[in-house]
């Protein structure tokens, strides 16, 4: 287990503030954020090269905070590789292993594992000039793992590389999680790699982190405002939450109502996935809530997936896949009728201007 | 629309492009005809007579010249090195207050006239009784002797020296000392693992530099040292000497000699990918 207690730490413009997180033994943790938010200097005040203003870090039960690097037995992978250029695949793996003055069987032995576990064993003997940004990552991440980490830290382990190798890296990071279950802190600003890789999310902004919860709560149960937009749950709206027998009912301020399944009452933010925005085949029976209709004000085509505006009262964005897309010619212009699951509707209290709550795993 | 494609356009431009890039490269030119200009001066002037005599009458001046040369800078450099990597290091890697006055003091050799150093030398040690301590102690003094010459090329070459050095150092990447301290490198195992293999071309290409602006010294020797003929003789002074007794062609060669050091010294050091600027 890895814990940071109201970890600070101002660096320039980016700074982290009272950052609180636990990370469980054999859980792979993605601290997901927008540039700026810090993510970094958290992942760097945990691997020791930067000693933090206040607060601490402890491995178990140890208290860390004081340690310098090498005593910390931590992977770092950061952001550009930092393979050692002077150094053929094959140092650089067993880099760590020579320092700590290993016999070379157990150098040769470790390399070869790790090699053939990440499927990179043809690249040993190879300069690091010649790699590919993937190989290069497959190599940082083998050298991070042959000293046996406590902790492996991965600071935007794939933004370096392409859209196709990055989907093809996440399964991979996943699977090697599984065989050899390290603690994991991978640290992203896309939340799809995020989905892809992540036991438990914590979500960072200014840094401050936001919310920590599993991959559902911060995708569906969005904390605030900003976690809700982060996520790309494009449907955020403002308004005043009454009980009902089923939960709430929230009046948006024109007349419209949204129900939700939520209880909650007082001024409220209603959040919708647009996935969770139903195009209906026609209009809808007499007695089913939450239903809308309005016409398509804009498409935009992401290729598997089309997302639509509709002018309704509220307006909502919802996400269609392309063959019923295409099959029900849902253009520009064209009427529908929307329906809003109220168990889709999820509803937290409205924030004060930059009054920010952390909500922890879903409570 | 047919498939014929129609002939280029006529550009209006190139013509105002093309003065722009004449006249800006013509002062380029200027520039560089006026370097050769001084070499081809020297090479016309200094004949080949000048050159033998250099090497049989002169033979055993022209010697100790190059020899005391080679023996002071090269001691010039080697201090120059161990006071100057560390301090390079420093200077790249350490957040440090007073940053600027640190970078002001380092500089400082390198901007002022270097005779100015020379003189205030010979103030430190003949002024303050040090060199009169060392005579007593060590039965070497360092004013107006040979043995004062690396000091004085010392003084200037170690300033160039740091810069350079810590161009070398500031072009590593510091992550991957993090990434070695990461995986069990103490400081000092970083920088003898890490920094320093991957420094080495900066850091050679840093030390001929400092090799370079040791042997060219000239001012500071003057006034340290002094120009005494076959004792604190180095080739600037060896120059300077045939200068002030009239033979000029004599100086010529010398200077001729030292071009050619100057010629060989740059295209090493831009070889090893030495930075464009010095500091």
């Amino acid at each position: 287990m890895i814990r940071t207690v109201n970890l600070s730490k101002r660096l320039g413009e980016f700074q982290l503030l009272e950052a609180s997180v636990t990370i469980e033994e054999g859980e792979y943790f993605v601290l997901l954020g927008p540039t700026g938010a810090g993510k970094t200097i958290f992942v760097e005040c945990i691997a020791g090269i930067y000693q933090p203003d206040g607060g601490s870090v402890l491995i178990g039960e140890e208290n860390v905070t004081h340690l310098r690097p090498e005593e910390r037995r931590l992977g770092y992978v950061p952001q550009d590789y930092s393979l050692f250029p002077h150094l053929s695949v094959e140092q650089n793996i067993g880099f760590g292993l020579t320092v700590r003055r290993e016999s070379p069987a157990v150098i040769a032995e470790r390399t070869r594992e790790l090699s053939d576990l990440l499927g990179i064993t043809p690249l040993l003997r190879r300069p690091i000039r010649t790699l590919s940004g993937g190989e290069r990552q497959r190599v940082a991440l083998a050298r991070a793992l042959a000293i046996r980490p406590r902790v492996l830290l991965l600071d935007e382990p794939l933004s370096a590389v392409d859209e196709q190798t990055r989907e093809a890296l996440c399964a991979e990071l996943r699977r090697i999680h599984e065989e050899l279950r390290t603690t994991t802190i991978h640290v992203s600003h896309n939340f799809e790699e995020t989905l892809a890789v992540a036991d438990r999310i914590g979500v960072i902004r200014g840094g401050v982190v936001q919310q920590i919860g599993s991959p559902d709560d911060i995708f569906r149960r969005p904390a605030n405002a900003f976690v809700a937009g982060f996520v790309r749950a494009d449907n955020i709206l403002s308004g005043v939450a009454s009980p009902t027998p089923e939960g709430a009912a929230v009046g948006l301020g024109n007349g419209a109502v949204v129900h939700s399944c939520r209880r909650l009452s007082g001024p409220v933010t209603l959040v919708v996935r647009p996935e969770d925005v139903e195009v209906l085949g026609g209009p809808p029976g007499p007695d089913v809530r939450n239903c809308f209709a309005g016409a398509i004000r804009d498409t935009l085509d992401r290729g598997a997936t089309v997302k639509l505006w509709v002018e309704s009262e509220p307006a909502w964005a919802s996400l269609v896949l392309r063959p019923r897309w295409q099959a029900e010619g849902l253009r520009r212009g064209a009427r529908v009728w929307l329906r809003v699951p109220p168990e889709s509707v999820h509803l937290f209290p409205a924030e004060e201007a930059n009054g920010q709550e952390v909500v922890r795993d879903g409570a | 629309m047919s498939d014929q494609i129609p002939p280029p356009r006529a550009s209006s431009a190139a013509t105002s492009e093309a003065l722009f890039r004449a006249v800006l490269l013509s002062f380029l030119l200027l520039f560089m005809a006026m370097v050769f200009a001084l070499i081809i001066a020297d090479l016309r002037y200094g004949g080949p007579t000048h050159w033998v005599r250099a090497f049989t009458t002169d033979r055993e001046e022209t010697l100790f010249a190059i020899r005391l040369s080679l023996t002071t800078s090269v001691v010039a450099l080697i201090a120059s090195i161990i006071v100057g990597l560390p301090s390079a290091y420093v200077l790249s890697r350490f957040r440090l207050p007073f940053a600027t006055v640190i970078d002001t003091v380092i500089d400082l050799p390198i901007v002022v006239p270097p005779p100015v150093i020379g003189l205030s030398l010979l103030i430190l040690f003949s002024r303050s009784g040090l060199d009169r301590w060392l005579e007593d102690h060590l039965g070497y003094g360092l004013v107006y002797q040979p043995w004062g010459i690396p000091l004085a090329q010392f003084m200037v070459a170690a300033a160039f020296g740091t810069r350079a050095l810590k161009a070398a150092f500031d072009s590593i990447n510091p992550r991957l000392e993090h990434v070695a301290r990461s995986l069990g490198c103490s400081a000092w195992q970083a920088f003898w693992r890490v920094s320093l293999p991957l420094a080495r071309n900066g850091l050679i290409a840093a030390a001929i530099m400092t090799w370079a602006r040791a042997i060219a010294e000239f001012g500071p020797i003057l006034f340290f040292s002094q120009a005494t003929r076959m004792r604190t003789e180095v080739l600037p002074i060896a120059m300077f000497l045939k200068w002030s007794s009239g033979d000029i062609e004599g100086g010529v060669v010398l200077a001729l000699l030292m071009i050619g050091i100057a010629a060989v010294t740059l295209v090493t050091f831009k070889k090893l990918g030495g930075k464009g600027y010095l500091w």
